[in-house]
């Protein structure tokens, strides 16, 4: 059975524009891809992912691992609105980027 | 001391201001010790104007001039004191670091710095929610991060860049526009195309190209071509148009319409880039912001 874990992005990174900080959030996914634990990440409804930011996370999770692997570790809280930013970028990069 | 003027176009043409910029360009290097900066009778810049003008003169200040302006109407010269724009080449101003504005509707001139990249686009979003209260403006401080990164992923200019925001409650527009003096899209596409020995395209086409998602010159190794694929989207979704100049290409989309491509000859060493939005098609933020979702 999964560890199940809650954080939130806002204490993992400083900004979400930002390809170091990108990897800051890919750190704390790969770790918890380890050690099977479930994330439950917190994202404010007013960040701003940039591309270069998600690129270097989610971009970077689903290439060192898969999309399956991502979605099986991580889920988002936050509004319906920015999870629709989040599932088409993840969509568009998994479909140019895939395995 | 020695003095040179460069007087703007009365016209918003573009052929005139390119070759404006371009015959300007060409002086930088002269030996002389104040640039004079004519506005002659222009009674409006807009925001395109604004930071391609920037950029020249930036041109000139790093080479050690002085910069002085005359002349201009009273509407225009009332706006750039406003958002400050004769100051920033005053000895002693900080141009990277935020400088408020007096204006209700338009943020001041910002000289892009890499370490201030998140506080301007906070900084814009802020500014903007006064006017649009209870609107979405994520799309708008993700347009501008997007360019901006793409400066300094890309660009490898010696000035970074310009931007300015601004509202005109006229016809409810809100437009931003980016200009750097770097290699420019186009010809970093074909320099690209080229290393991987494929055929280069004309620059229309290759600001097209930069603008599909997943298409990326992968200058650093993290690109994956979604950056101004996020502003052509924001433009296209809040019924918007987004221009942009580049070496010798033009490309205008007006959204839910064709591309509009052009090659120009105005030899344009740089990237100018124009967004703009009907402010009328911002959603509603979203209010609730504690759902749960598998990815």
């Amino acid at each position: 059975m999964k560890t199940k874990t809650n954080i939130s992005l806002n204490s993992i990174v400083s900004n979400t524009e930002t390809n170091i900080e990108g990897v800051r959030l890919f750190c704390v996914i790969s770790e918890a891809i380890k050690n099977n634990t479930e994330l439950m990440l917190e994202i404010d409804s007013d960040m701003t992912l940039s591309s270069s930011f998600l690129n270097s996370s989610f971009g970077e999770i689903i290439e060192r691992f898969d999309l399956e692997k991502l979605k099986s570790t991580v889920k988002i809280k936050t509004s319906r609105t920015q999870f629709q930013r989040i599932s088409e970028y993840l969509n568009k990069f998994n479909s140019i980027y895939q395995h | 001391m020695s003095s040179l003027t460069i007087t703007i176009p009365n016209d918003q043409n573009p052929s005139s201001w390119f070759s404006f910029i371009n015959d300007s360009l060409k002086k930088v290097n002269l030996k002389f010790d104040i640039l004079i900066v004519d506005f002659n009778s222009v009674t409006f810049l807009d925001t395109d104007d604004i930071v391609i003008l920037a950029c020249l003169i930036d041109s000139f200040y790093n080479s050690g001039k002085e910069i002085k302006f005359i002349n201009g109407q009273d509407s225009l010269l009332e706006h750039l004191d406003e958002i400050k724009f004769k100051k920033y080449w005053n000895p002693n101003f900080n141009r990277d670091k935020f400088t408020v504005t007096n204006n209700t509707t338009t943020l001041c001139l910002w000289h892009i710095s890499k370490d201030m990249i998140v506080d301007y686009t906070t900084y814009a979003t802020k500014y903007f929610k006064n006017i649009f209260k209870d609107k979405d403006l994520i799309g708008l401080s993700l347009s501008l991060t997007e360019v901006f990164n793409n400066i300094f992923d890309h660009s490898c200019s010696n000035i970074n860049g310009y931007v300015i925001t601004e509202y005109f409650p006229d016809t409810n527009i809100l437009s931003f526009s980016v200009c750097d003096f770097g290699i420019g899209i186009a010809e970093t596409m074909n320099k690209y195309y080229l290393s991987k020995r494929e055929p280069k395209v004309t620059d229309s086409e290759a600001i097209k190209n930069s603008l599909i998602t997943g298409v990326s010159s992968y200058s650093t190794p993290r690109n994956r071509g979604f950056g101004l694929g996020n502003v052509l989207d924001y433009t296209e979704e809040l019924g918007g148009q987004l221009t942009i100049y580049s070496n010798n290409g033009l490309l205008l989309k007006v959204s839910k319409e064709e591309y509009y491509l052009e090659n120009t000859n105005f030899n344009f060493l740089g990237t100018l880039i124009k967004a703009e939005i009907n402010t009328l098609e911002l959603s509603k933020k979203d209010e609730e912001d504690n759902l749960v979702f598998d990815l």
